[in-house]
C-alpha cells in the first residue's frame, strides 16, 4: 500500500515537473521583446551585407558554394538561351562591411536604438554544416554591432517554432522539388503561410510571380521570375540566402554511371564497373509505395524498380522510358502518351504478372490525388505538372489535360509521384501492400530482392526491362545492395577493406580524405538561407 | 516464498502500468507534430491527424492504446517505416540487440570474475594493482572509444574478424560489438568482486573453516563464492539491462539493426508509437531482470528465503 503512494506520488511529482517546465519554456520564448526591429530595411541591409559567404562555405568543408540568389546553381535553364539562371541572374548578394555597418547604423538611428538584438534559431540535428553555418553568421552579424543570441532546437522544434511566427531570424533551407525557379518563388507570395514563415508582404512581388505562373510564353514567364528575385533578395531584402549545400563523397574510381541530380532524383540505374555494388545510405527507406513515400532515399530506390512515362539523363534532360512516343496539341495543353507494348509488371521472382495499361496510369494519378491516401505529394499532380484531366483512350494510350501550357511537364513526369500502379494488387494486398519486397509489383530495370529494416536492401537486375540488352551492353551492374550506415568511421574503414564502394564524408573526414581518389563534391540542391520574422507574430 | 514471489509481480505489473501513463503523457506534451515536414500544407496536416486518430484527446487514445497492447498490438510506426507494425519492428531489432548484450554480459561476467578473483586471492600485491587499473580504465573508456580502437585494429589491420555486422554471419560480426560493450561490464564486475571476496576472505566463519582444513580452492568455490555473488549479482542486474536493450552508440558504429537505434531515431522523428513501444520493452525488461535477480537471491541465499518466509 504504501508502495502504492509512493509510486503515485512521483507520477504526480513528475507531471507537474513537466508542465511548468513547459510553461517556462512557452514564456522565455526565442522570439526577442521587440521584433518589429525586422520591419525596418536597414536592418535586413545589414544582414544582407555583414555575412562573407564565401568564407564560410569554404569553411564547411564539404562542397557548399556561397549563394548569390535564393535561386540555387543549376537549378533551370532559359528557356531560349539555355544559359542557367543564377549564371544570367549574377550575384544579387554581396559581402560589404562598409555598406553593413552604415545600414545598421542607420537602422539604429531610425529605431532609436543604441544596440539591436537578434534571437538566431537554428537546427541541432540537421548536420554539422548548419551548426557551423550559424555560428559563422553570428560571428559576421557581431562584427557589424548586432547583438546575437544563438537558439538551439531539434529540427522538428525548429519549423514548429518558424510556423507559429515564434523566432526573429532562423537558418533554414529549401530543396527544389524540381527544375524550375517557381519551386522556391512560390514560396515568398505573401499569401503563402506554409512556407512564408517570415510573411514578407510584398504586392510587387506577389504580382511578378502571379504573371510569370499566368503567363504561357516561356521567355517571359523567365524575365518575370528574373525580376521577382531581385525584388525579394535585393531590393527588400526579404530573405537572406547564405549558402548552397554540398555533399563530399568518395565513390570508388572502378565504378562510374552514379547521376546526381540536384532538382530530382539521383539516378543509379547505369552504374557500371562491378557486377555487384554495395552503396552507402545515412538513412533506410521509409516507404516503399512511391505515392505515399517524400524522402530521397526512398525516392532512389523507387525510381530503380519503377519507371515513369520519362525518366532524366545524366545532363538532366528527360527522355523516354515507358512512354514510346508521345504528341501534343498545338498550344500544348494536350498530351497524347503510347505506352510501349513491351513494358510488364514483374514480381520480386521476375515473372510477369502482366502488361503496363494506360488505365495503370489513371489509377495511379486517382490514387495519389485521393483524400484518403492524404499523399504528401498530390500536388505534384495537379500544382507542378498541372494536370487536369487523364484518361486512358485504349489500353496502351494515355492521355493528359493540362491547365496550361507547362515546360516542365515531360521532365517532371520522371519523378516518382507521376509513376503508375497496378491497382488490383494493392487491392489485393490490402494493409500489406508495400511492407515487404514481395509485397509489390516492379515496371523497372531493377527489382527488389530483399529489405532488410534499418540494415540494407537488394536490387537485381530485371531481365524482362525493355532496355535490359542494352543495360547488358554498356556493362550495368548486375546487383544493387544499399547498407544502411550512420556511421562514418567504420563506413570508411568498410570503404578500404573493399566491402563498400561509396562513403559519405563528414566534418573532418572531408579535409583528411580530400586528396584522395574518388573524391567527389556534389552540390546539392538545398539553398540555405536567414528566414527573417518581418510580419509574422500577431496572428 | 511463493507469497513474496506473488507480492513482487503484482507491484511489477502496477508499475508497469504506471510507467506506460507517464510515456504517454510525456510524449503528447512534447513539441512539434509527427508530421515536419516542411513542404505540409495545413489542410494535409489535418487530413494525417484525422488518420491517425491524433486529433482525439488524450485518456482516450491512451485507453485504446492499452487495449491493443494487450492484443499484441502496438500499432503502427508513423515516421520511420510508415504504417509498419511496431512490434514487427521492435522484435526484429529486440533479437539483435538481445544477442550482442548476452554475449557482452558473459564475456563481461568471466572476465569480471576472473579478474576481480585473482585480485582478492593476490590481495595487496602488484597483481592486485594491475587488475585494480585495467578496472578503473574499462570504467573511464567510453564505448565508443573502445569500439572505434578495436575495429580499426582487429578488424580493419588485422584482418581477424568483420568491420560491420554482417547478417550472414551474425555470430562472428558480433564479436567485436560485443567485446566492447563488454569492457565496462568486466570492470564493474571485477571491482564489486574483489571488493566483496576480499570482505568474506576476512570473515570469521572462513577462519574457521580454513582451521578445519578444507583446502583452498575447495574453499574459495565452495563457502567464498557463494558468498560473494550475492552482491555482484544485484549489481549484474541492472548491467544485463542496460546491455541487452541495446547499445545505440555501438549500434550505430557497427552497422547492427538494433533497438538502441531505434528509440533515438524514433525521438528524433518524433514517432510517438514507436518510442513508446521502446521504452515500454525496456521497462519490462528491467523489472522482469530485478524480478529474477530477487528470486535468484532466495535461491543462493538461504537467509533470505527463509527470513521472506517468516515474514
Amino acid at each position: 500500500m504504501k508502495k502504492f503512494i509512493a509510486l503515485l506520488l512521483v507520477l504526480l511529482t513528475l507531471v507537474c515537473c513537466v508542465s511548468c517546465g513547459k510553461k517556462e519554456e512557452e514564456e522565455e520564448n526565442p522570439a526577442a521583446e521587440d521584433v518589429v526591429i525586422f520591419q525596418n530595411e536597414n536592418v535586413r541591409k545589414a544582414m544582407s551585407y555583414a555575412i562573407d559567404r564565401a568564407s564560410l562555405a569554404k569553411s564547411l568543408n564539404d562542397g557548399s558554394v556561397a549563394a548569390e540568389g535564393i535561386i540555387p546553381f543549376k537549378l533551370a535553364s532559359n528557356p531560349v538561351t539555355g544559359q542557367d539562371f543564377r549564371d544570367e541572374q549574377g550575384a544579387i548578394v554581396a559581402y560589404d562591411l562598409a555598406k553593413a555597418q552604415e545600414a545598421y547604423n542607420a537602422a539604429c538611428e531610425e529605431l532609436g536604438k543604441k544596440k539591436l538584438s537578434i534571437n538566431l534559431l537554428y537546427g541541432t540535428n540537421e548536420g554539422d554544416s548548419v551548426i557551423k553555418a550559424a555560428e559563422q553568421i553570428a560571428y559576421y552579424l557581431e562584427e557589424v554591432g548586432f547583438e546575437v543570441t544563438l537558439v538551439a532546437k531539434q529540427k522538428k522544434e525548429r519549423l514548429s517554432l518558424m510556423d507559429t511566427g515564434d523566432y526573429d531570424v532562423a537558418l533554414t533551407r529549401w530543396g527544389p522539388d524540381y527544375g524550375d525557379p517557381q519551386t522556391y518563388m512560390d514560396l515568398y507570395v505573401s499569401y503563402n503561410h506554409s512556407n512564408n514563415a517570415g510573411r514578407y508582404d510584398s504586392a510587387e512581388y506577389d504580382k511578378l510571380v502571379e504573371e510569370a505562373e499566368a503567363t504561357t510564353d516561356p521567355s517571359e514567364r523567365w524575365s518575370k521570375f528574373l525580376e521577382a528575385e531581385k525584388v525579394l533578395v535585393q531590393k527588400d531584402y526579404g530573405i537572406v540566402p547564405v549558402f548552397q549545400a554540398g555533399g563530399a563523397m568518395i565513390i570508388r574510381p572502378t565504378i562510374s554511371g552514379i547521376q546526381f541530380h540536384s532538382a530530382a532524383v539521383d539516378n543509379y540505374r547505369h552504374i557500371v564497373g562491378k557486377d555487384t555494388v554495395t552503396l552507402i545510405t545515412n538513412t533506410d527507406i521509409v516507404y516503399l509505395d512511391y505515392q505515399y513515400a517524400t524522402d530521397g532515399t526512398s525516392f532512389v530506390a523507387e525510381t530503380l524498380f519503377t519507371s515513369g512515362l520519362t525518366e532524366l539523363d545524366a545532363d538532366g534532360n528527360w527522355v523516354l522510358d515507358l512512354a514510346e512516343s508521345y504528341e501534343t496539341n498545338a498550344d500544348g495543353t494536350e498530351y497524347t502518351f503510347k505506352i510501349r507494348d513491351d513494358a510488364n509488371w514483374y514480381d520480386s521472382n521476375g515473372k510477369v504478372v502482366r502488361t503496363v495499361t494506360a488505365q495503370d496510369f489513371v489509377d495511379a494519378w486517382d490514387r495519389i490525388m485521393s483524400e484518403e491516401l492524404a499523399s504528401d505529394y498530390s500536388w505534384w499532380i495537379s500544382d507542378v505538372l498541372l494536370a487536369k484531366e487523364w484518361t486512358a483512350v485504349d489500353e496502351k494510350t494515355f492521355k493528359v489535360t493540362l491547365e496550361k501550357p507547362n515546360g516542365i511537364f515531360m521532365a517532371c513526369l520522371a519523378f516518382p509521384s507521376a509513376f503508375p500502379i497496378n491497382k488490383e494488387f494493392i487491392d489485393e494486398q490490402g494493409d500489406q501492400y508495400a511492407t515487404t519486397a514481395e509485397t509489390m509489383l516492379y515496371c523497372g530495370p531493377y527489382i527488389l530482392k530483399s529489405w532488410t529494416p534499418g540494415y540494407s536492401y537488394e536490387l537485381e537486375r530485371n531481365a524482362g526491362y525493355y532496355f535490359n540488352d542494352q543495360y547488358d551492353a554498356a556493362g550495368t551492374a548486375k546487383k544493387i545492395v544499399f547498407r544502411v550506415l550512420e556511421d562514418t568511421q567504420t563506413a570508411l574503414m568498410e570503404y578500404e577493406a573493399g566491402n563498400i564502394d561509396t562513403v559519405i564524408l563528414s566534418g573532418e573526414q572531408v579535409t583528411a580524405n580530400k586528396d584522395k581518389e574518388g573524391f567527389v563534391n556534389r552540390l546539392q540542391g538545398y539553398l540555405f538561407y536567414l528566414s527573417i520574422n518581418i510580419n509574422h507574430y500577431d496572428e | 516464498m511463493k507469497k513474496y514471489i506473488l507480492q513482487r509481480v503484482l507491484i511489477s505489473l502496477a508499475t508497469l502500468f504506471v510507467i506506460l501513463l507517464v510515456l504517454f503523457i510525456l510524449m503528447d506534451l512534447m513539441p512539434g507534430t509527427p508530421f515536419n515536414d516542411e513542404k505540409l500544407t495545413q489542410a494535409q496536416k489535418d487530413l494525417l491527424y484525422a488518420k491517425y486518430g491524433l486529433d482525439k484527446p488524450v485518456l482516450t487514445r491512451f485507453f485504446l492504446y492499452c487495449k491493443n497492447m494487450l492484443k499484441g498490438d502496438l500499432g503502427v510506426s508513423y515516421a520511420i517505416n510508415k504504417n509498419f507494425a511496431v512490434s514487427g519492428m521492435v522484435k526484429d531489432r529486440l533479437g539483435i540487440s538481445i544477442a550482442v548484450g548476452a554475449m557482452a554480459m558473459t564475456i563481461g561476467t568471466i572476465a569480471g570474475l576472473l579478474l576481480g578473483i585473482l585480485a582478492a586471492l593476490n590481495h595487496n600485491s602488484w597483481i592486485d594493482n594491475l587488475c585494480s587499473a585495467i578496472s578503473v580504465f574499462g570504467v573511464s573508456i567510453p564505448s565508443y572509444v573502445c569500439a572505434l580502437l578495436l575495429c580499426y585494429f582487429i578488424a580493419y589491420r588485422l584482418n581477424w574478424l568483420p568491420i560491420l555486422y554482417n547478417v550472414e554471419q551474425p555470430f562472428i560480426s558480433l564479436i567485436l560489438p560485443a567485446v566492447a560493450l563488454s569492457v565496462s561490464p568486466t570492470a564493474n564486475i571485477a571491482r564489486f568482486t574483489r571488493s566483496e571476496m576480499i570482505d568474506v576472505m576476512n570473515s570469521d566463519y572462513i577462519l574457521l573453516v580454513e582451521s578445519k582444513g578444507v583446502k583452498d580452492w575447495k574453499m574459495i568455490i565452495g563457502h567464498v563464492l557463494r558468498n560473494t555473488l550475492i552482491p555482484v549479482i544485484t549489481v549484474m542486474g541492472p548491467i544485463l539491462v542496460n546491455l541487452l536493450t541495446g547499445s545505440s552508440v555501438i549500434e550505430k558504429i557497427f552497422g547492427i539493426p538494433g533497438i538502441g537505434r531505434l528509440m533515438i531515431t524514433a525521438i528524433q522523428e518524433n514517432d510517438y508509437n514507436v518510442t513508446i513501444a521502446c521504452a515500454f520493452v525496456y521497462s519490462l525488461m528491467y523489472i522482469v531482470t530485478m524480478l529474477f535477480v530477487d528470486i535468484l537471491y532466495g535461491v543462493i541465499d538461504p537467509r533470505i528465503r527463509i527470513a521472506k518466509e517468516e515474514d
